[in-house]
């Protein structure tokens, strides 16, 4: 038995409406592929992203806020870690790695952060070209920013929508190294001494000056004044573009040659320690760890593992994913609905057919066989076609994400999408059976004769 | 299986060698319902092999009916239908397909042909039933059988002929198995004149002691090529030509 020649006949002679079955199949599947593959690709993106932070410790406040300006960059006000509480993290035997991360100002939309060397160093797992910052006005750049080794660049105040353009501090930063694609929002971030940020913005820069620096510290006096406001407000805000957003205008530092000869990195100086956003710290073990992050849950700090926030807004958009692929089968089921009504509509259309190769010699398996796989054959390629465009969805959601956030995401067609397609698949298998076997049990001389 | 090795027909427990006789229809009645009058009635009534027989009466009169019941497509409500000795009443549904795939041709009124494959795709849908290898043999069959009707080989295109020529393919499909009868139902009521008249030419064509045409019509020529004439009226047979025939001869 070979249903085929009537099965292609069949896809031939209403094309258009078998063209717009395997459309609806395939945007049926795509929908809830597109939806598995993207919430996988942005699981892995972020857990990626998160890899290199083993512990933030903060001032108190909103952990999901601080991994969002920590891990991915997306800046907003949170509260300020006094330097007391943080500077001895340098001296603990438990700690591996402990760097403190200022932000405040960008360059193009891209994040400039604060940090110390040795943070570029455990971050990027070494530079693709160049070397670390060596002084306050060099700068290590990610893969993704469109600045090349020996570039220049004059940092602006403020993040993405809030960067003040023409708040320029009037430092020239020089590129002297760039990063190893790392697949995070730290590729599109340019990373420079935090010393250079405490400066830039009047704060003291964590180590005793010589005293041939008083007067620039006294040019900066009213911001100094300033940030000392904000920090004695007792919320410590730190947002930068709050506190300068009213005079925006350049600042006309005096960036001296005096600059050069500022150190950089620890050892710092406890006592000349401003308040930073966050410290991410490595610790030597899993032990070193739990002791860490319990030591400094106080009153005046929050220590957390980044990877449990993740856990909480993974269960948060697992949530979100299992309400939109309930939605998504519900379109499904709909789409089989409707097609299969139709079908069963078709079939009217062709039971004269079916009717007449019975009368020539057709056993009723072959008329069931025929119908079955005619419908299976839409449903297959269906599927097929809602995997290839599901993930094109998925890929091109990625990218947009991708360039908006750094954050390096794949999205690829895993068990889960191929699971999901499969269902389809069998599911759309077992429904075909229902008009195959409604014509195949239709009396055939009824049929014949059109009653 | 090759194309051909299986177009021998009726298995040898089929074969009734000793009588001419093809089918025998005993006390047959088809009933729609268990209080209805039969829609078709019939005593007795042989028809002989090679016979090429009409059967004609108004609409309603069960002689579509008739067809459908000896070529087993419908039961009876009682009754016997015997071909070469074999009472069809009695198989099963496999084996009843076997049968009329084995045994008979059909013809229809409006060819039911699909436009979408060629012509000689066409005459060998019916090897796709059975799983048929189309194999050079099986290719060549077509051709013939293509060219035995009269229909162009070079035409590619089943919705392009003409309906005489489709009327020609339904009958060259009709015949890739071979078989021994060919049953026909109203075959030229949807041709003009032109076309009804090459395709009863066709039709009467394949007529022979080894073939039997039995057809159902309202065209009077085709009635007229008939050597044996069925009326039937409210689902009696009214008038066979043969008892009249031989009611003359006696005469």
């Amino acid at each position: 038995m070979n249903p085929f020649p009537i099965v292609m006949a069949s896809l031939k002679r209403h094309w258009i409406m078998n063209i717009l079955f395997v459309l609806l199949i395939a945007i049926a599947v795509a929908i809830g592929v597109g939806l598995t593959a993207q919430e996988r690709a942005l699981r892995q993106g972020s857990a990626q992203a998160a890899d290199k932070f083993d512990i933030l410790i903060a001032a108190p406040g909103s952990q999901t806020e601080i991994v969002m300006n920590s891990i991915f960059l997306q800046h907003s006000a949170i509260n300020l870690l006094d330097g007391p509480y943080w500077g001895k993290l340098f001296d603990d035997p438990r700690v591996e790695i402990a760097a403190p991360l200022a932000f405040g100002d960008s360059w193009k939309g891209h994040s400039i952060v604060g940090s110390t060397p040795q943070f570029v160093t455990y971050l990027s797992g070494g530079l693709a070209s160049g070397h670390v910052f060596e002084t306050i006005e060099q700068a290590v750049v990610g893969a993704a920013v469109p600045l090349a080794i020996g570039d220049e660049f004059e940092p602006s105040h403020g993040h993405g929508p809030e960067e003040v353009l023409d708040h320029h501090h009037g430092a020239e930063l020089h590129v002297v190294g760039k990063m190893q694609p790392t697949g995070t929002p730290w590729d599109s971030a340019i990373i420079v001494a935090v010393e250079q940020v405490w400066d830039l913005h009047a704060l003291p820069t964590g180590h005793h000056e010589p005293a041939g620096d008083e007067h620039d510290h006294q040019d900066h006096e009213d911001h100094e004044h300033e940030e000392a406001n904000t920090h004695d407000d007792g919320d410590h805000d730190h947002d930068h573009t709050a506190d300068h957003d009213e005079d925006a205008h350049d600042h006309g530092h005096e960036h001296d040659d005096d600059h050069h000869a500022t150190r950089i990195g620890p050892p710092f100086d406890l006592d000349e320690l401003p308040g930073v956003p966050a410290i991410v710290v490595s610790p030597k073990s899993v032990a070193a760890a739990y002791t860490i992050r319990s030591d400094y849950r106080t009153d005046h700090s929050t220590a957390f593992f980044p990877a449990e926030v993740l856990v909480e807004m993974y269960r948060l958009l697992g949530n979100a994913g299992s309400v939109m692929r309930a939605m998504a089968l519900g379109s499904q089921a709909l789409v089989v609905a409707a097609i299969l009504a139709a079908i069963l509509a078709l079939m009217q259309l062709y039971r004269k057919q079916f009717a007449v190769l019975r009368a020539l010699g057709a056993p009723r398996s072959y008329v069931f066989s025929a119908i079955w796989s005619y419908v299976s054959l839409l449903v297959v390629t269906g599927a097929i076609c809602g995997l290839g465009l599901g993930w094109m969805v998925a890929q091109s959601v990625s990218r947009i994400f991708t360039a908006e956030t750094g954050m390096a995401m794949q999205a690829s067609l895993g068990s889960s999408e191929l699971m999901l397609a499969g269902g389809f698949v069998v599911i759309g298998l077992i429904l075909a059976t229902l008009p195959a076997f409604l014509l195949y049990r239709r009396p055939v001389v009824s049929s014949l004769r059109g009653s | 299986m090759s194309a051909l090795s299986d177009l021998s027909m009726p298995s040898s427990n089929l074969s009734e060698p000793a009588s001419d006789v093809l089918l025998r229809i005993e006390e047959l009645s088809l009933h729609y319902g268990k209080n209805q009058p039969p829609v078709l009635q019939i005593g007795n009534l042989a028809i002989d092999r090679g016979q090429t027989v009409g059967i004609s009466g108004p609409s309603g009169s069960g002689k579509s009916s008739l067809l459908y019941l000896i070529s087993g497509l419908l039961k009876p409500s009682h009754g016997k239908i015997i071909w070469n000795g074999t009472d069809i009443t009695t198989l099963g549904e496999g084996e009843t397909d076997r049968w009329r795939r084995k045994s008979i041709g059909f013809v229809f009124q409006d060819f039911h042909l699909i436009d979408e494959v060629s012509p000689l795709d066409n005459v060998l849908i019916p090897a796709s039933f059975i799983g048929w290898r189309i194999d050079d043999a099986t290719r060549k069959r077509a051709h013939e059988l293509l060219d035995q009707v009269g229909v162009p080989l070079a035409r590619k295109s089943t919705s392009d002929l003409s309906r005489g020529e489709q009327q020609r393919v339904a009958i060259a499909r009709a015949l890739l198995f071979d078989p021994p009868v060919i049953l026909a139902d109203e075959p030229t009521a949807s041709l003009d004149d032109a076309a009804s008249k090459t395709a009863t030419d066709t039709l009467f064509s394949l007529a022979g002691s080894n073939r039997t045409i039995i057809t159902v019509s309202h065209d009077q020529d085709v009635i007229d090529r008939c050597g044996r004439v069925l009326r039937f009226d409210k689902g009696a047979l009214i008038d066979d030509s043969a008892n009249i025939k031989e009611k003359a001869e006696l005469a």
